[in-house]
């Protein structure tokens, strides 16, 4: 029996000193390291006392046991990780703020020195006409940078900046503050370094992003608003590496605020999430499993996407631009469609946020054949296109007219390739976790993109062996890549910093000095100079000091219309350029200007009507120019006397109706006519007759522009971009007559044209108008600036029309002035036509 | 660790150790028997707070009586000194409670 009774309590007392171990595996590891056979010493000691009490004694003992873990531990793992962080945080850097500040002036001082003074070409003129009138850009809508960019411009209006120079500047400083953060997050990665030798890297780093060529021309004009996404991606990166110095969680959950807060500016600035959340799970992954992050990040989120709001707001109350008019019935509908990113809600505002206009192909299909996969050799050549990007970025100006990897500039990009994989190397072996981030975010900003962007074949690429234009991109889409651009140049700035040190330590070594010393180091400098070749390289193309080119040929474009006349324009470099001429400069504002690719949305047909509509008695749309109200007045305040006494010095009055006087049933129908002229069609236009050749597919842009010449033709001029595509289609091209830089539409009983006959007719016009065209191009027309200077090159080839359609516009002056017997016309002519062809 | 920061658990640990080196489960015991049950340390409290008492400087481990293979601990100077004043501010509060006659006088 007491054998029995022996075994039984041996049993018991394992059990329970098994049971202690399991309470005892609650606590921290560091404090059972130190005390866990003690504690099981005490046990023992409890259990012995507890023993003699009996049973009830023994379960009291327990029941203290239990609660005296539940009541500590948890608060000895609170201990516990406090001391961690103490740990990590008996050191804080103290970031090199001077020297950012002094990287950041450097960077803003360039962008300064070579800002453009007004608009330029593309987006340009869009961008600063919105931020001017508040209005809404093409989708997404961008209502981040237009409410920033209407701000920054109220806010320097002191200054008596021109608008357009206000608004460069907003673009020049929010590349600049970038570059400040890039400099210090690239300075604390390679602590421990001495201060001189982290100023060196960081410097370079910033001199090789800053005068990357892209970024470069993309912050010293504002074209578009990538530079706000670069300046919060670059913040977003520092505030993740202040985050792991103090581990201060709110730096965490202020990165996630300015990503979500950028992604109302554009999508782009996201990008740099995947990168973030790496290097945090890399740093501490039980952060991101943190419930005080996600309770905190999540309204914050939700906060900074409410941004969007702006857009069905200030949709309501239709601006003069106004694209997609993403107008909501209701509150309600507009929180649905921003919360569930177009999903649900306001059907005008998801359209704008999904940038449904545009029909972006899926990853998988072939832009250019939607249903068909997306093959090999397509994927190559967007990567290629990304290529012939990087080539642009070090060395602009080496065989700069070649733009697709001209001259001995491949090899300089080969050069800046080995001194990336220096600075990478460099990166890793300085600071881990913040080279993963820098690479993820280059990865993400860089292939990844171009696998999401699914471009069309590049502006350039593959040309002979794909000849339609329409399989290729309209311009060259450098810009997407900016950001990710800045990152390979801060990586190669530090590659040319590694060089520049361990050519220093190789010189300390043969001087028998220590490796600081610094002669060594100055001994070394020369290599730094490598870190100034972009800067050299990429100057004569990145500046756009005194560029008055989109400006003044929006200025000439609109003076070659005359007054209460309609502009049919053919898309962004001659259109966005007038919006902002009449909308900032308040330049011709009665000219009505039809962008035909966005006549079938139905949105911009109801603003055309609108805007050209007479106006009520009693209604001045010059109250409040931001907004379509009616018809605008001719002024004659800006027009030169003698284009005034061309067009016989008349008293325009303003026409009765709108150039589409139509309802919005008839709008949506016109918006949705396709069909093929099985026959030729023959069509009237008040005396005007015209045929549409048999066979001819008639979209709906040709269906509005027929409705606007049937509505206009005899009560407005009609004036149509040269060449005009709508007109060939509509058969108007034989009443076509050169004015200036336009074709206008041959009124009842205008005399004085001088005829032109063959095949000269598609491209000069069915007629010249001398004595206007004269008048335009020798008094009227300005040219002036860098355009003048043969030295200084065309920069983009995409928009190479621009100098052509003033050649074309002087050769149909020179052949006009040869008919007449006019030498010294058509001399003059001529010299000015092989300027714009030499361009 | 200064005064204020000191639990009354952590006084009353100081305080078993004021009379010399102990185990434990000793300082448990005194500690208990101290307040009259109404501190009773489980072990997880007291060595966590030993540790902190340790990583503070105001006690040491020593070595135990002979053929007691235990770890003992003891006051160190500074630990003594903590516990001296906070057994000085104590006593402040106590003559005040005196002289608003909430406690009886001394000898009372």
């Amino acid at each position: 029996m007491s054998a029995r009774r022996e075994r039984v309590r041996t049993r018991t007392t394992s059990l329970e000193r098994a049971l202690f171990g399991l309470l005892l595996r609650a606590y921290p590891a560091a404090l059972r390291k130190d005390h866990a056979s003690e504690m099981a010493d005490v046990f023992a000691d409890m259990r012995a006392q507890a023993i003699r009490g009996g049973f009830h004694a023994r379960a009291t003992l327990w029941l203290r046991l239990l609660g005296d873990t539940v009541r500590s531990a948890p608060v000895e793992h609170w201990r516990a990780r406090r001391e961690r962080a103490a740990a990590t945080l008996c050191y804080v850097p103290a970031p090199d703020s001077a020297g950012a500040i002094v990287a950041a002036l450097g960077v803003f001082l360039l962008y300064w020195l070579t800002l453009a003074p007004t608009t330029a070409f593309w987006d340009a003129g869009e961008y600063i006409t919105v931020a001017h009138v508040l209005g809404i850009p093409h989708p997404p809508g961008n209502p981040l940078f237009v409410m920033l960019a209407r701000a920054w411009e109220l806010l320097l209006s002191p200054g008596g900046w021109p608008v357009a120079e206000r608004v460069n500047l907003l673009s020049a400083s929010c590349s600049a503050l970038a570059h400040l953060f890039l400099f210090l997050t690239i300075e604390r990665s390679l602590r421990p370094a001495d201060l001189t030798t982290r100023r060196i890297g960081a410097t370079c780093a910033v001199l090789l992003s800053a005068t990357a060529f892209t970024v470069w021309h993309q912050s010293n004009v504002n074209e578009k608003v990538y530079t706000i996404s670069l300046l919060t991606t670059m913040l977003s990166l520092w505030l993740a590496m202040r985050w792991r110095d103090t581990r201060n969680m709110k730096l965490l959950i202020a990165a996630a605020y300015v990503t979500m807060l950028s992604a109302t500016n554009h999508l782009m600035g996201v990008l740099v999430a995947p990168a973030i959340l790496l290097f945090v799970f890399s740093v501490d992954r039980r952060a991101l499993l943190s419930p005080r992050l996600w309770a905190t990040t999540l309204p914050l989120v939700l906060l900074a996407l409410s941004a969007q709001l702006f857009l069905p707001v200030r949709a309501a109350q239709r601006p003069v631009v106004n694209e997609s008019d993403p107008t909501c019935e209701s509150l309600l509908s507009a929180t649905a469609s921003i919360y569930t990113n177009g999903a649900r809600g306001c059907p005008a505002l998801s359209a704008t946020l999904t940038r449904e206009q545009y029909d972006k192909p899926s990853l998988l299909h072939d832009p250019n054949a939607p249903g068909s996969p997306r093959g090999a050799t397509l994927i190559a050549s967007q990567f290629v296109n990304y290529a012939q990007y990087f080539d642009w970025q070090w060395a602009r100006s080496v065989a700069g007219k070649s733009p697709l990897f001209g001259g001995a500039r491949p090899l300089i990009s080969l050069l800046v390739l080995l001194l990336i994989a220096a600075g990478a190397r460099a990166h890793w072996r300085a600071d881990r976790p913040a080279a993963l981030m820098h690479g993820a975010a280059l990865f993400t900003l860089s292939f990844a993109l171009v696998l999401y962007l699914n471009f069309k074949w590049g502006f350039l690429i593959a040309r002979d062996a794909f000849p339609d234009p329409d399989m290729h991109e309209v311009r060259e889409r450098d810009y997407f890549f900016l950001i990710g651009f800045s990152l390979w140049g801060a990586w190669a700035g530090l590659g040319i910093a590694t060089l520049w040190r361990r050519a220093a330590d190789r010189i300390a070594a043969r001087m028998s000095v220590r490796a600081a010393a610094p002669s060594s180091r100055l001994a070394a400098a020369p290599i730094l100079a490598l870190a100034l070749v972009p800067l050299a390289l990429n100057w004569g193309w990145a500046s756009r000091t005194d560029d008055w080119t989109a400006r003044d040929w929006a200025y000439n474009v609109l003076m070659s219309v005359e007054p209460y006349g309609v502009l049919v324009t053919n898309g962004d470099n001659d259109s966005f350029p007038l919006w902002y001429i009449q909308n900032v400069e308040r330049v011709r504002e009665d000219v009505t200007i039809v962008l035909t690719p966005y006549l079938p949305t139905t949105w911009y047909a109801h603003q055309v009507r609108d805007a050209s509509r007479a106006c009520d008695v009693g209604v001045d749309p010059l109250d409040d120019r931001t907004r379509i109200t009616c018809q605008r007045p001719f002024t004659r305040d800006s027009i030169h006397p003698r284009l005034l006494a061309a067009w016989g010095n008349v008293a325009a009055a303003p026409p009765e109706d709108s150039v589409l006087p139509f309802d919005a049933g008839e709008i949506d129908l016109m918006a949705d006519s396709w069909f093929v002229a099985e026959q030729d069609l023959a069509l009237r236009f008040g005396t005007l007759e015209s045929t549409i050749a048999r066979g001819t597919m008639i979209s709906p842009i040709d269906t509005f522009v027929a409705a606007i010449v049937q509505s206009s033709y005899g009560e407005r001029p009609i004036h149509f971009m040269t060449p005009s595509p709508v007109a060939a289609r509509l058969g108007l091209t034989r009443h076509a007559v050169r004015v200036g830089l336009t074709w206008k539409l041959r009124e009842p009983g205008e005399s004085g044209l001088q005829e032109v006959h063959g095949e000269e007719r598609r491209t000069v016009g069915a007629y010249v108008d001398v004595a206007l065209t004269d008048t335009l191009a020798r008094d009227v027309f300005i040219v002036r600036g860098r355009v003048t200077d043969p030295a200084k090159p065309w920069v983009d080839h995409a928009n190479y029309s621009i100098p052509m359609q003033y050649s074309l516009m002087h050769y149909a002056g020179a052949r006009a002035a040869e008919m007449r017997g006019d030498r010294v016309g058509a001399e003059w002519h001529v010299e000015r036509m092989e300027f714009w062809s030499g361009l | 660790m200064s005064t204020l920061d000191l639990s009354p658990q952590v006084f009353h640990i100081l305080l078993a150790l004021a009379d010399g080196p102990a185990h434990g489960y000793a300082i448990m015991q005194a500690v208990e028997v101290e307040t009259d049950g109404a501190i009773r340390l489980g072990p997880g409290t007291l060595y966590g707070a030993i540790r902190r008492l340790r990583a503070d400087g105001l006690i040491e481990e020593t070595a135990g009586d002979a053929g007691d293979v235990r770890r003992c601990y003891r006051l160190t100077r500074r630990g003594r000194g903590v516990v001296q004043r906070e057994a000085r501010r104590l006593e402040r509060l106590v003559e005040s409670a005196r002289a608003r006659r909430l406690l009886p006088a001394r000898g009372t």
